[in-house]
């Protein structure tokens, strides 16, 4: 964990998930406040650190991992936050028509996209998939599916680390995961919220963000692409990026990802974003309302 | 000549199959209590510690937290969430009274009220795993301690090396001709934190910062120090008979008297030294101990170990196979049994570390000797030499002057 000196902020940043998660907390200047303030952003960290210790696929002690190692075939209990989280997961599989789906950890692998040998991956057709035992709390993995949070993950934790500030009295923050998903709370001092842009360049498109998150999957310039189509069972993109931005930064995440997966909306998606959009070159995009990128809302995606 | 004796069959034997045999098991979970009716199981305290045991236990097999209790309705709430189907009590009484079913405890508490807590788990006969330091004063520790010695359950104490796989497995190796005649040791624990809970209401903000007050504290050479000298403790068989240290503030000017950072030296009576230091204003180096001899030096990180030969060190037959890696001029053999193999199969963390947390190895320690598969690792006696040890470092740093150790008899 580390920290900058910004006058009237506190920022502190830690390593997790793979990427950079920062805390940016407003204070009124006092010594006492920004000590306040600096050991609430410690504690959203360190609960981040957490989530990472018990999500992270590539962690070979995590809860999923060991998920991944023993619920072939047997139901594994699991506490209530994980079962929430995958009941949540299977909802956005659901609702985004297979777009989504988190048992794709072992086709990662198989694509190079995680440590371990490769090798034939597992297929959607094969019924690979999650069983999930809703009054055991158990989950059970079919067809070879293994589990990878990698689409879900930063934004869960970015949730609870914004409880965790709510809790101790922060009312002016915001924090990201990597820069692709970003919590805002209330806005910045003398500001009605917080304007952040998404991805780089001169024409890269804002968002006026309170109380709210957003995220944003783009491609990888010139690489192979790193996110799966779970229907296809190959690496792909519909799009040249994606944005979402909603109540729930765990939602933002998982839809994001499902918009730049289809390159356009399904049928029904959570009621709890504001805000989704395909991004094709068209980066002239501004926030006006609350949590809105404009002209390209939930009902105009295509 | 039985001590040269015993390091001829030490050698002899890991030229066959003592590597592996010694930290592959724990790897495997293959434990005879697995399989048996779950031990229900009650954690006390669900703050950061807190919610740790109760992520290992819920990926330990045969174990089942059937009770979280905290004070704290927030730490409470958040602990039931990682234990699906655990009853909430915001006291240990209400909880050992309305439960009685539950078999163990497991004290994860503000250090200076383990003795309260432990005392009444033990003697209400449950298991008992407290966490470590056993406590803030030598006197409750030796409450705890007499508490134990008639205890009808399995009591254990929370210092994770001696339960550590890849700490036995060095341990091997330091006992042995590997690094032959100690020369020094030294240890660290840095950090970039300030060791405050943040909280909106002024009483629990002085409940919850129990670390900064001076009147309860063991500060950094006792929360953290404990743990640490604990492993010299283990693999030399001593104990320090003084300590002199001295410690500042050097990040955290928030008004607090309890140092931020802190040096200090632990001396043992054949003139052998702990050279320690511990900080909340930087990172770097994090956690680790190092043993130095005159053939080797042992690094050991928790979930890492590595040895360094001398090179004038004698060649032995296992080191051909072993896994290295690369610290700018020096190369580390990897302390970790089947390295390679376990490398490949993506068992590792970061290739070459332990795949669960000391943490893990420890409740399942505890686990494993409630179910009388063999001992615990570390009992209360050792916890209570530890814990006096690192009392006397805080005092040593605090006040920036050499103490003597007064080791309780246990």
């Amino acid at each position: 964990m580390c920290e900058g000196d910004t006058p009237g902020m506190v920022r502190l940043a830690s390593g997790a998930m793979g990427t950079r998660f920062e805390v940016v907390i407003a204070c009124d200047g006092s010594a006492s406040h920004a000590a306040q303030m600096r050991a609430a952003g410690e504690e959203a960290l360190a609960l981040i650190g957490e989530w990472h210790g018990r999500l992270s696929a590539f962690d070979p002690g995590s809860l999923v991992s060991t998920i991944n190692r023993e619920g072939a075939g047997r139901p594994v209990p699991i506490d209530d936050e994980l079962f929430g989280l995958l009941e949540m997961c299977e909802r956005i599989r659901d609702d985004s028509e297979g777009a989504f789906d988190v048992s794709v950890g072992s086709l990662m692998r198989a694509h190079g996209f995680r440590p371990g040998g490769a090798g034939e991956p597992p297929s959607q057709q094969g019924g690979r998939g999650l069983t999930l035992d809703p009054s055991a709390r158990t989950v059970e993995l079919r067809g070879g599916a293994e589990i990878d949070l990698g689409a879900i993950a930063k934004g869960a934790a970015l949730d609870a680390a914004r409880e965790v500030l709510l809790d101790a009295g922060v009312a002016s923050a915001l924090l990201h995961g990597g820069a692709s998903t970003i919590v805002a709370i209330g806005g910045p001092p003398g500001e009605d919220a917080w304007r952040v842009r998404l991805g780089d360049g001169p024409g890269a498109p804002s968002v006026r963000l309170r109380d709210q998150g957003v995220s944003y999957s783009s491609a990888r310039p010139g690489g192979v692409e790193h996110v799966m189509d779970p229907r296809s069972d190959q690496p792909t993109r519909a799009c040249q990026a994606s944005a979402c931005v909603g109540d729930s930064a765990m939602e933002t995440d998982a839809w994001a990802t499902v918009l730049f997966v289809r390159g356009e909306r399904p049928m029904r998606m959570s009621e709890r974003l504001t805000s989704a959009v395909r991004i094709d070159g068209a980066w002239a995009l501004a926030g006006a309302a609350r949590g809105r990128i404009e002209r390209c809302t939930k009902e105009t995606c295509p | 000549m039985t001590q040269d004796l015993d390091r001829r069959r030490f050698i002899t034997q890991v030229g066959g199959g003592l590597v592996a045999s010694a930290i592959v098991p724990s790897l495997a979970s293959a434990k005879s209590w697995i399989g048996r009716a779950p031990m229900k199981i009650g954690v006390v305290g669900a703050g950061r510690q807190g919610r740790s045991i109760l992520g290992e236990l819920t990926k330990l097999a045969g174990a089942q937290v059937s009770a979280v209790c905290d004070s704290d309705e927030r730490r409470l709430g958040s602990g039931l969430r990682r234990a699906s189907g655990a009853e909430g009590f915001a006291s240990l009484g209400e909880m050992l009274s309305t439960r009685s079913d539950l078999d163990a405890v497991v004290v994860a508490t503000p250090t200076h009220t383990h003795k309260a807590v432990a005392v009444q788990a033990i003697e209400s006969g449950k298991h008992v795993y407290c966490e470590a330091p056993l406590a803030h004063t030598v006197e409750d520790c030796l409450a705890i301690n007499s508490a134990a010695r008639s205890a009808k359950g399995v009591v254990a104490a929370g210092l994770q090396g001696r339960s550590n796989p890849v700490y036995d497995l060095a341990r091997g190796f330091f006992r042995s001709d590997s690094v032959r005649d100690l020369v020094s040791m030294r240890a660290q624990r840095h950090e970039k934190t300030s060791w405050v809970s943040p909280s909106r209401d002024a009483s629990r903000y002085k409940e919850l910062n129990w670390k900064l007050d001076p009147d309860v504290t063991t500060g950094l050479a006792g929360e953290w120090g404990t743990h640490q000298f604990d492993v010299f403790h283990w693999y030399t068989g001593r104990y320090p008979v003084r300590v002199s240290g001295h410690g500042g503030i050097r990040l955290h000017d928030d008004g607090r008297t309890i140092h931020d950072t802190i040096a200090c030296t632990l001396i043992f009576q054949d003139g052998a030294a702990v050279q320690y230091g511990a900080t909340l204003a930087n990172t770097y180096g994090g956690k680790h101990e190092v043993l130095f001899g005159t053939n080797a030096a042992i690094k050991l990180a928790w979930s890492h170990g590595w040895m360094f030969k001398e090179a004038d060190a004698p060649t032995q037959g296992w080191e051909v196979y072993a896994n290295r890696q690369q610290f700018h001029n020096d190369e580390g053999i990897t302390l970790i049994a089947g390295a390679t193999k376990l490398s490949e199969q993506g068992k590792l963390k970061d290739g070459v570390g332990l795949p669960n947390s000391s943490l893990y190895y420890a409740l399942e320690n505890w686990l494993g000797a409630i179910a009388g598969d063999g001992e615990v690792a570390c009992p209360i006696g050792e916890a209570v030499r530890a814990t006096a040890v690192g009392i006397a470092a805080h005092r040593a740093t605090a006040q920036g002057t050499t103490i003597e150790v007064e080791m309780p008899d246990v």
